[in-house]
């Protein structure tokens, strides 16, 4: 969806529209909110998650040749999946963040210039279930509702088993794949846990789910040209089904974008803290909340972005600006845009103004 | 009769009906103004199996398939719309890479009485979902890969218009006076309002979670919108600026998808693609009556009703069959086999003079 997103953002909009927010929408809630309660641990533990399968596709690929466009998903894990709790890690083991970030950053540099980097990898890989214990409680993390969201997430999230299968079989991206691949490793491990707890008929119509995304992701390696199965939309709502499905399991509200203003108004009320992180010169913790944010903002679970390429476009437009002033993410400007060289702490409060504009356009 | 008839690239076996022909005109998508002792015929477009079944209402058997390619499993009939009188369905068709236009990606019209292309034409896009003016002259469609919708003149076979809408556009109805075309979009959760008068958008509505389907009701002051994700439908009240004026609660289990409103404007039914249901809603109230689930099949999508208001019909993606249900009683009576990836259903008319 992403780079339609971009594509609309980019493009000149020749219609002026008057936009209208839900005035009588209803909106209907489950018990628990992992979203809301626990929204920066399901964002660090997303970014552990796709840490380790960016290592393992090295692994998998020690005797395989990556081609560019997969040698740069792959080294994002230096960025993207660090980046989402390198901070906590920081404050609460420091000399292993120092390591982890060490052995990461030589992944993704040996990956980007063709060098063996599967050993390094697999030596990676402790660090990385060490760096998991250090930062997600272990209550938390054998939370149901917790398990649930973050499930939902590896499903529908960016790189995750929807996106990523979307981008290598609807754009010119196929090398994309793997990373799906890694996602859908961890989807199948954490399912496995989450039917302990579900209902008979939550489980046999979860293991139709489980049965028909499997044909997507049939093998590590990239698949033969064409795909096995090509319809992404399939996958993608198979992907929401499971997740409306584990909704039911764990009672939770995972869709978080059935209340805009909600969203919108959590958002803007994070990002005001984060500013202040930015402020006090801990770039690090800003860092990860942030990424954090973003997630709600871009996600199929929020959609709040889309909502607003269509419903304020200036807003949209102004909000990747600013994102990319401070993350490295792939919801930024159109190519050509002018880079912003405001300082951290003034982009950060850039973005409470966006989120405010969001709110009201979503009809807060 | 069993003759081929070429489509495009590929030939097609077509099972012809016979039939004559009157004019009947009524609202779009569903022929309202039925011909005494008309004869209907159902058309499911088959996703998966590039071609339509064609069903016989009198007797709820399957007569005949149209194949639309050679290529299933890679070109895909979806949605689908019928001409006011009833005599034309159109077909939207598509391949699964919407990022390159094909030649594949067009809307086909077919003739009811005979099931023979009469004309087919570029969409521009991938088409998912199409609808007709209530004059029979115009098909709009929602592009979805490329975000926008689209007009096409009937006589020229020709893209008028072409305008931004929601990301992942789905849902198309036109109003029955005419004047507007709704277009929902599944990523953005947004409505858009196209003046058809003015051949501008009017506004963009944020509705409900992942919407996907639109009607308007039998007089056209109210439009209604399934939101998949939301479990609610909202309702637009059209003569109030387009302003979302209810939400009809289905439940968050409900994944609410398609949806048609009888010819008597009293009931509105909504297929529940997620949990194999059929939700009827009492128009007047707003209130969901009744939930049709016993032997419906899995994963109704496609919804559509007789212009007597005697049969609906569902086309279930997962069990690849059609079930007829009978408002009568709110009870499946049959389910029809056909084929693979069942995802839209409309009714023809035959007119019998």
């Amino acid at each position: 969806m992403n780079r339609v997103v971009q594509w609309i953002a980019g493009a000149s909009v020749a219609v002026v529209a008057i936009t209208s927010a839900a005035v009588a929408q209803e909106i209907l809630t489950r018990k628990y909110e992992p979203y809301y309660q626990t929204m920066f641990p399901i964002s660090q533990a997303f970014g552990l998650e796709m840490l380790d399968a960016r290592l393992r596709v090295v692994e998998a690929y020690a005797t395989t040749p990556m081609n560019a466009e997969l040698k740069q998903h792959v080294a994002s894990m230096a960025t993207h999946d660090l980046g989402r709790f390198y901070g906590t890690l920081q404050q609460r083991n420091a000399a292993l963040a120092t390591e982890l970030k060490t052995v990461v950053d030589a992944v993704a540099k040996a990956v980007l210039d063709g060098q063996p980097a599967a050993a390094m990898a697999t030596r990676a890989r402790p660090l990385v279930a060490n760096a998991y214990n250090a930062v997600i409680d272990p209550a938390l993390r054998n939370n149901l509702q917790f398990k649930a969201a973050l499930m939902a997430s590896m499903l529908m999230a960016e790189d995750g088993v929807s996106e990523a299968f979307e981008e290598a079989v609807k754009y010119p991206n196929r090398q994309q794949y793997p990373v799906g691949w890694g996602a859908w490793e961890r989807v199948e491990v954490l399912w496995k846990e989450l039917a302990e707890v579900a209902t008979p008929a939550l489980r046999s119509e979860a293991t139709l789910f489980m049965d028909n995304m499997r044909k997507f992701y049939q093998t590590k390696h990239l698949p033969p040209v064409p795909f096995p199965e090509e319809d992404q939309e399939e996958l993608e709502s198979l992907t929401h089904s499971m997740a409306a499905l584990l909704e039911s399991v764990a009672d939770a509200t995972l869709f978080v974008g059935r209340d805009m203003p909600r969203v919108t108004k959590t958002l803007g009320e994070v990002v005001a803290s984060i500013c202040a992180e930015y402020a006090a010169g801990r770039d690090s913790l800003a860092t990860e909340r942030l990424y954090a944010t973003l997630e709600h903002f871009v996600s199929e679970a929020s959609g709040v972005a889309g909502t607003l390429s269509v419903l304020a476009p200036e807003t949209d437009a102004r909000a990747r600006l600013l994102f990319s002033r401070l993350l490295v993410t792939r919801y930024k400007p159109p190519a050509g845009t002018p880079a912003t060289n405001m300082s951290a702490v003034d982009a950060c409060r850039g973005l409470v103004t966006v989120m405010a504009e969001a709110n009201k356009a979503v009809g807060g | 009769m069993t003759v081929w008839v070429p489509i495009g690239r590929v030939t097609a076996l077509v099972v012809l009906a016979a039939g004559l022909f009157v004019v009947a005109p009524a609202m779009a998508q569903v022929p309202t103004r039925a011909a005494a002792n008309a004869t209907y015929r159902i058309y499911v477009a088959n996703e998966y199996n590039a071609d339509l079944t064609v069903i016989d209402t009198a007797t709820d058997t399957v007569v005949g398939t149209i194949p639309i390619s050679g290529r299933p499993g890679v070109v895909r009939p979806r949605g689908m719309a019928v001409s006011p009188d009833g005599t034309i369905v159109y077909v939207a068709i598509s391949d699964f890479h919407p990022e390159y236009e094909v030649p594949e990606d067009k809307i086909v019209a077919i003739d009811v009485r005979t099931n023979q292309v009469l004309q087919e034409f570029r969409a521009g896009g991938n088409p998912e979902r199409i609808a007709i003016s209530p004059d029979g002259k115009k098909v709009w469609a929602s592009l979805e890969a490329i975000a926008q919708g689209a007009g096409y003149d009937i006589a020229t076979g020709t893209q008028f218009i072409n305008f931004r809408v929601g990301i992942e556009a789905e849902g198309v109805a036109v109003s029955p006076d005419g004047k507007w075309a709704y277009i929902t979009a599944e990523a953005t959760h947004t409505t858009t309002v196209f003046d058809i008068e003015n051949n501008k958008i009017l506004k963009h509505i944020l509705v409900g979670n992942r919407p996907r389907s639109v009607a308007f009701s039998v007089d056209g002051t109210r439009a209604y919108v399934s939101a998949e994700i939301g479990g609610t439908i909202s309702v637009i009240d059209v003569t109030k600026n387009h302003t979302q004026i209810a939400s009809i609660n289905l439940g968050l289990d409900s994944r609410p998808v398609e949806l048609i409103v009888d010819p008597s404007g009293k009931r509105l039914y909504v297929a529940g693609g997620g949990t194999s249901a059929i939700y009827v809603i009492d128009t007047a109230t707003n209130k969901v009556v009744e939930t049709i689930k016993e032997k419906l099949g899995r994963r109704p999508w496609g919804i559509t009703i007789t212009p007597d208001g005697k049969k609906i019909y569902t086309a279930n993606g997962l069990s690849d069959s059609v079930s007829v249900i009978d408002p009568a009683c709110m009870c499946v009576v049959k389910n029809i086999a056909v084929g693979r990836g069942a995802h839209s259903v409309q009714v023809g008319v035959i007119p019998t003079l």
